[in-house]
């Protein structure tokens, strides 16, 4: 997708949360408070980032550019499925633990979606070829982790008993980590030894 | 996503991605390893920098390609690069090239 289609996105988005915001007060006039954070966090978001290309189009061109818009909609995903999740369940639409599910898988696949991305970035890649080389490498390896760590951390809060999804989410992501942290720490050491 | 499938479906584009996998490559040293004509190099590396797989950075007469797969988009090329998929028709010297090439 280009940046007019992440900006298209996060405003359909903007207007699907200050109407899910708007319909969990009214269901539930007690909880204005997390409506009012649920709806305004994003419009809020909106405008800083509106404002900050305006005012510092250069800086953003260096932290990303478009990459402003594509994050401003993920991070609208988010808050719209926690309220979607939050007005399911004031509404009584759904039954045990399955808005809790639904927030779970949805974080494993924020972590598909970012992890997908790593190799990508290459901003802060050596202009020396063989360093550059490496730095792909380990790029390349952390995203493959956290790609399969976030279609594992989704399945098993899709799959696995309720008191057991939340103990192997965490442990799949503190292994992704752990995994991430040796994959640099190898390719330091190898480096190294070429040097 | 019609762009990335154009650009996998060729052997060449393909070899050309496998060796950026390895570093940052200029086009003359990519070029090296295949017995294609300039332009017609030039043509595939068109074919790749609009399906956004890579990117040029151009430095004095020489210009240095650089890798841009996404996960999904190496584990595309592993998948077409094992099946040996060639859908492409035979890429033409008119098709948009990059500026400049080798050094």
């Amino acid at each position: 997708m280009n940046t007019a289609a992440y900006k298209f996105t996060a405003i359909v988005l903007l207007i699907l949360n200050l109407a899910l915001a708007g319909a969990i007060w009214i269901l539930e006039p007690g909880s204005l408070l997390v409506a009012l954070a649920g709806g305004l966090v994003l419009p809020a978001l909106f405008a800083a980032t509106v404002l900050a290309r305006r005012v510092a189009p250069r800086v953003c061109a260096c932290s990303g550019g478009g990459a402003l818009y594509e994050h401003l909609a993920v991070g609208a995903l988010m808050i719209t499925t926690a309220l979607l999740v939050a007005l399911t369940d004031i509404a009584d639409l759904t039954t045990g633990d399955t808005g809790e599910r639904m927030t779970g898988a949805m974080l494993g696949m924020l972590v598909v979606f970012f992890g997908n991305r790593i190799p990508r970035e290459s901003r802060c890649q050596s202009d020396d070829p063989q360093t550059a080389g490496r730095q792909q490498r380990v790029q390349r390896g952390v995203g493959y982790i956290m790609v399969v760590a976030g279609l594992l951390m989704s399945a098993s809060w899709i799959v696995l008993p309720e008191h057991l999804a939340p103990v192997a989410f965490i442990g799949i992501g503190v292994s992704a980590l752990i995994a991430t942290g040796v994959l640099c720490i190898t390719n330091k050491r190898t480096q190294g030894v070429v040097a | 996503m019609n762009t990335v499938f154009k650009a996998l479906a060729d052997p060449t584009r393909r070899r050309v991605l496998q060796l950026l996998r390895q570093r940052p490559m200029t086009a003359g040293e990519l070029a090296e390893h295949f017995d294609l004509s300039k332009p017609t190099m030039s043509a595939h590396f068109g074919v790749l920098k609009e399906a956004d797989l890579i990117e040029a950075t151009k430095s004095g007469r020489s210009v240095t390609y650089r890798i841009r797969m996404s996960v999904l988009q190496d584990a595309m090329l592993g998948f077409a690069s094992a099946v040996k998929l060639d859908l492409d028709q035979p890429v033409s010297a008119d098709a948009p090239a990059p500026e400049a090439t080798q050094p």
